[in-house]
C-alpha cells in the first residue's frame, strides 16, 4: 500500500474555460511539491479540489491507499491552509492552539519567539503577518499527515520567511506537503519537486531553466 | 477518540458563539417589528419562540456563507464539514429557545 497522498484525473471547468484537464499528482510523506502558474492556472482550485471544499467534474483522491468517497477532509488525513486568514476573528489564540495541537506537542509549538506575545489576545487583534505566521503553524503542526499550503508566504514578512521555511522543513520529516505560491523564488527554495501547471496540466519541472521558458527567473 | 470528540463539541461550540451577537440582534429586531405592528401579541411571541430561529440564524448563516467563508476552513481542517455546523448550530438554537420559552411558562404561572 502506497503511503501517499494520490490525486487522479481531475478535470474542472468554469462555463467554457477548461482549469484542469486530467491533473495527476502524487505526494509522498516526506516530500515538499510546489506547485508554480500564473493568476488563474488553476493552482487554488486544485488545491480546493484535493481538500473537498470544492467539486470537479472528475476526480480521484486516494490517501494512504483509502479512496476518498466523502471530501477528503473528513478523514482528517488532510489539512489545507486557505490563501486568506482562516481563524475566526474572535477565537482566543490559546483556545485555537487547544484545539489544533495534541497536548504532547504544544509545549513546541508555544516555544516560538514569533509568538511569545500573541498567546494571549484574539485572532482579530493580531496583525496580518502575526496571523498568517500562526495560521501556517496551526496546519503545520496539526494531526493531519498531508498539508496543502495555498500562498503560506503571503503577508509574512522576510525576516519571518525563514522561519516558515523552517516549520516546512521541519513539518516534512513526517508528512507530504503540496504548497504554492507567487512568491516563487522561496518555495523553490524549499521545494524537493517542482511542478507547473499550465494549460489546464501539471507539467514535472527537472531544471530551473525549464521555469525559465514559462516566464520564471528571467 | 475522547479527545477528538472532545475537540469536536469544542468546535461546534465555537461555530455556535459565532453565531450569537447577529441572531440575537436579528431575533430582537423580528420581535420588534411583529410585536410593534401588532401582528403578534407579547404572549404569542413568547410561545413560539422556535419560529425566530429563521429570523435570526438565517441572516448570519447568509452572512458567514458571503464575508467569512474562509473562517468554515478551521472547522474542515479538523473534519466538520458545513452541514454538520448548520445544523449544530441550528439544534442548539431550537433548544436554547425552547429553555428560554419553558422559564417564560414557569414564570407567568407562578
Amino acid at each position: 500500500m502506497c503511503k501517499c497522498l494520490e490525486v487522479d484525473s481531475v478535470i474542472k471547468s468554469f462555463g467554457d474555460n477548461d482549469v484542469l484537464t486530467d491533473v495527476f499528482l502524487r505526494c509522498n510523506r516526506g516530500e515538499r511539491i510546489a506547485i508554480f502558474g500564473w493568476n488563474g492556472s488553476g493552482k487554488s482550485t486544485l488545491l480546493k479540489i484535493i481538500f473537498g471544499t470544492m467539486r470537479a467534474e472528475r476526480s480521484f483522491i486516494r490517501i494512504d491507499g483509502e479512496v476518498q468517497n466523502r471530501p477528503a477532509y473528513c478523514s482528517r488525513q488532510i489539512a489545507y491552509l486557505p490563501q486568506h486568514d482562516f481563524l475566526p476573528p474572535n477565537i482566543r489564540i490559546t483556545d485555537a492552539i487547544d484545539l489544533y495541537i495534541p497536548p504532547a506537542e504544544r509545549e513546541a509549538f508555544l516555544n516560538d519567539k514569533n509568538l511569545s506575545n500573541i498567546k494571549e489576545s484574539s485572532a482579530k487583534h493580531l496583525s496580518g503577518g502575526e496571523l498568517r505566521y500562526l495560521e501556517i503553524k496551526l496546519i503545520l503542526f496539526s494531526y493531519a499527515p498531508y498539508i496543502l499550503l495555498d500562498e503560506p508566504f503571503n503577508g509574512i514578512s522576510p525576516v519571518c520567511c525563514e522561519s516558515v521555511r523552517e516549520l516546512i522543513h521541519n513539518a516534512s520529516q513526517t508528512k507530504g506537503i503540496i504548497m504554492t505560491d507567487h512568491n516563487f523564488r522561496e518555495v523553490h527554495k524549499l521545494a524537493t519537486r517542482i511542478t507547473l501547471l499550465d494549460n489546464g496540466c501539471l507539467k514535472e519541472i527537472k531544471d530551473k531553466t525549464d521555469l525559465a521558458s514559462y516566464g520564471y527567473y528571467k | 477518540m475522547r479527545r477528538h470528540y472532545a475537540i469536536r463539541a469544542k468546535l461546534h461550540l465555537c461555530f455556535f458563539k459565532s453565531t450569537i451577537v447577529l441572531t440575537v440582534a436579528c431575533q430582537v429586531a423580528a420581535i420588534l417589528f411583529l410585536g410593534v405592528s401588532g401582528r403578534m401579541s407579547v404572549s404569542e411571541l413568547m410561545n413560539q419562540p422556535v419560529t425566530f430561529i429563521p429570523f435570526g440564524l438565517l441572516p448570519d448563516l447568509l452572512y458567514k456563507g458571503m464575508s467569512q467563508k474562509e473562517n468554515y476552513y478551521f472547522y474542515h481542517n479538523q473534519g466538520i464539514r458545513k452541514a454538520e455546523l448548520w445544523l449544530v448550530t441550528i439544534l442548539g438554537w431550537t433548544l436554547l429557545l425552547m429553555s428560554i420559552n419553558s422559564i417564560y411558562r414557569l414564570c407567568a404561572n407562578a
